[in-house]
């Protein structure tokens, strides 16, 4: 388990619905670029640089691989 | 030509501004039953083969440059000369013409879609004698080389000479060279292979260029235009008329301007290279940036980005330097300006071997540190390359989420620099000595780095360190107020019996004590190449000139005379 810290409900369904709206309103085919653009952005606020690294590992799991 | 690997000239070749001049055939004594060993043959008379032969010439070395073509190169190829590779061209006696001919840049601009992303400048001294960059065609840089060679009656080229072959023996190196009267073999104590990355050389040694390939293919094309669009390297990226694909522009002299776009995957390169399709392509490109001057292709060749180097540069007697060693993709301007660095490495030791100053081993020093280079060179130029060209879909999405989010967010700007090439630190070797003594020192050039060419205040305007260097060796000895101390290291090093040259140079500018880290007594030794070996607070001639001696492999008076 990477996430600790107990985030209050109201916030983790506020960025729930947040993101989903940006989401839709980027649409599928740019949905990787607009995501990526939020991740360098947030990871320029991580105090350590290896810290993005461990949330890509755990991100990377239990997700299926394209085929390719 | 030497620099042909990663871009051919398209159809035939008339430049709109460089009057070429063909050097007819002159018929080689080998052809006659005459041979002789010649010290030095060096395959290929391109701007590496070419500052080898020179630097050789200067140093009292006889070469022969065999060369495939009747002139320089077609088409206007390596056109970003970086400012090491001007210092090095003037110290091997091209005089200032490239640096004075060429358009000098010091950073440029990138844009995505219609927004400024980047406005960058490559970082230096500002009182250095040249600028970052300069954009010049390698003919006329060949031509600069070409007309210095013709001051050493020690240096000659053999025009529609192409070496075909070479096999060694540990005695001698056999090239065989096809001319258009036939074929003959010829004899070198060494050859230097220069014949670029398709190296004959390479080939017939069985050596191989390991690494990696791009997919994305770019289209140089070369257009003559009277513009006042600024000079300097400007990059669109995503441009409105042409989504998905990237667009560099470049000034050279001679109202030269180069402009590379990227070509899609399923763009049919044959059909590309057409010149009508080039035509509408940047005719479309320049009216989107609003030029409006009318103008005409000179040159089109296709690119697609390489980097690979060979595992050494030695085999033994034969050398690899420039595109016969290493290919480099083209973004940062690192192929031919890390070829003139090889050259500049190599050809010093090459003269101190030749003229049996020192043991052979010594060239093993120029493979050491010019691979080291090319691994460094090529990890620069890789990055630039996955941002140019992304080379997977991985690549494709930063690259889009990158310049997207630089439009608004200057944090991210970085990332879309160029890296343009800058001068190389050598990391290791032999011939750098990190004494103890370093730490000391709180700046000035490291063991390893470049002297740096500063100008000389108390010696008159226009008068720079590199005017100072010897051809050998130089110890720059800061000295304000003991007028005898260079002297007495003068007498000191005459007396040590050292075959070439270790030049004294006393240093008294407060700017270069400054520049330095100097204190009264402080002493840098500088190669013939130019790199700092080494730097001391106080400088013990004896026991460092042993170790200077032991570390190139120099003969002892007593192994010199029984060779």
């Amino acid at each position: 388990m990477l996430i600790e810290a107990k985030i209050p409900s109201h916030i983790l369904e506020a960025n729930w619905e947040s993101l989903a709206q940006a989401l839709n309103t980027v649409g599928s085919e740019k949905a990787s670029v607009f995501l990526t653009k939020v991740v360098l952005m947030l990871a320029a606020k991580l105090d350590r640089p290896e810290t993005l690294r461990d949330f890509l590992d755990v991100a990377l799991q239990d997700i299926e691989p394209q085929q390719k | 030509m030497p620099a042909e690997a990663q871009a051919t000239a398209v159809g035939t070749y008339n430049s709109l501004y460089f009057d070429y001049a063909h050097h007819p055939f002159q018929r080689a004594p080998e052809l006659d039953g005459e041979e002789r060993l010649y010290p030095v043959i060096i395959a290929g008379a391109g701007p590496v083969g070419m500052t080898v032969a020179l630097d050789l010439a200067r140093r009292g070395i006889e070469v022969v440059l065999l060369e495939e073509d009747d002139t320089v190169n077609r088409g206007s190829r390596a056109v970003g000369i970086a400012r090491r590779s001007l210092e090095i061209f003037e110290r091997a006696g091209t005089g200032p013409g490239i640096f004075e001919t060429g358009i000098s840049w010091k950073g440029g601009q990138s844009y995505y879609r219609d927004s400024l992303v980047l406005d960058f400048v490559v970082q230096q001294a500002d009182n250095l004698r040249h600028p970052p960059m300069v954009s010049i065609a390698q003919c006329n840089v060949e031509q600069y080389l070409y007309e210095a060679l013709q001051n050493h009656p020690n240096a000659s080229i053999r025009w529609s000479s192409k070496l075909v072959s070479a096999r060694q023996d540990g005695e001698e190196v056999i090239a065989s060279v096809a001319t258009p009267q036939g074929q003959y073999d010829m004899r070198g104590e060494w050859l230097v292979a220069c014949d670029g990355g398709r190296s004959a050389v390479r080939k017939a040694l069985g050596k191989e260029l390991k690494g990696s390939s791009y997919e994305g293919r770019y289209l140089i094309v070369d257009i003559q235009m009277k513009s006042s669009q600024p000079a300097g390297r400007r990059v669109w990226f995503a441009p409105p008329e042409f989504p998905g694909s990237t667009i560099i522009m470049h000034k050279q002299p001679f109202d030269i301007w180069r402009i590379d776009y990227q070509l899609g995957p399923d763009d049919d390169l044959d059909e590309e290279v057409q010149p009508r399709r080039v035509r509408e392509r940047v005719d479309r490109f320049l009216k989107s940036i609003g030029e409006t001057a009318d103008w005409a292709i000179d040159w089109i060749s296709p690119y697609r980005a390489l980097s690979l180097s060979l595992d050494s540069y030695r085999e033994g007697r034969v050398l690899f330097a420039g595109d016969a060693a290493h290919l480099v993709p083209i973004f940062g301007a690192r192929g031919m300006n890390g070829g003139v660095d090889d050259a500049n490495n190599l050809a010093w030791k090459l003269a101190y071997v030749v003229s049996g100053w020192c043991d052979d081993a010594l060239l093993d020093s120029y493979s050491s540190e010019r691979v080291d280079a090319a691994h460094q060179n090529m990890a620069f130029a890789e990055k630039s390359t996955r941002f140019m060209t992304p080379p997977t879909f991985g690549h494709a999405v930063l690259q889009e989420a990158i310049l997207s989010l630089a439009v608004k967010e200057p944090f991210i700007r970085d990332l879309i620099n160029p890296r343009q090439v800058t001068e190389l630190r050598m990391t290791a070797g032999p011939l750098r000595f990190d004494d103890a003594d370093d730490i000391r020192f709180a700046g000035g050039p490291l063991p390893g780095a470049v002297c740096p060419n500063l100008p000389l205040c108390t010696d008159g305007p226009g008068d720079h360190l590199q005017g100072r260097l010897g051809r050998d060796f130089t110890l720059l000895l800061f000295q304000k107020t003991d007028t005898t101390a260079a002297e007495e290291m003068r007498a000191r090093i005459e007396r040590m019996n050292i075959p070439f040259g270790i030049d004294v140079v006393q240093i008294r500018d407060a700017s270069l004590y400054a520049a330095f880290d100097a204190q009264d007594g402080t002493a840098y030794l500088v190669r013939p190449d130019g790199h700092v070996a080494g730097r001391w607070r106080q400088f013990n001639a004896d026991t460092t000139l042993d170790r200077l001696l032991k570390a190139i492999r120099c003969k002892t008076m007593e192994s010199r005379h029984v060779d």
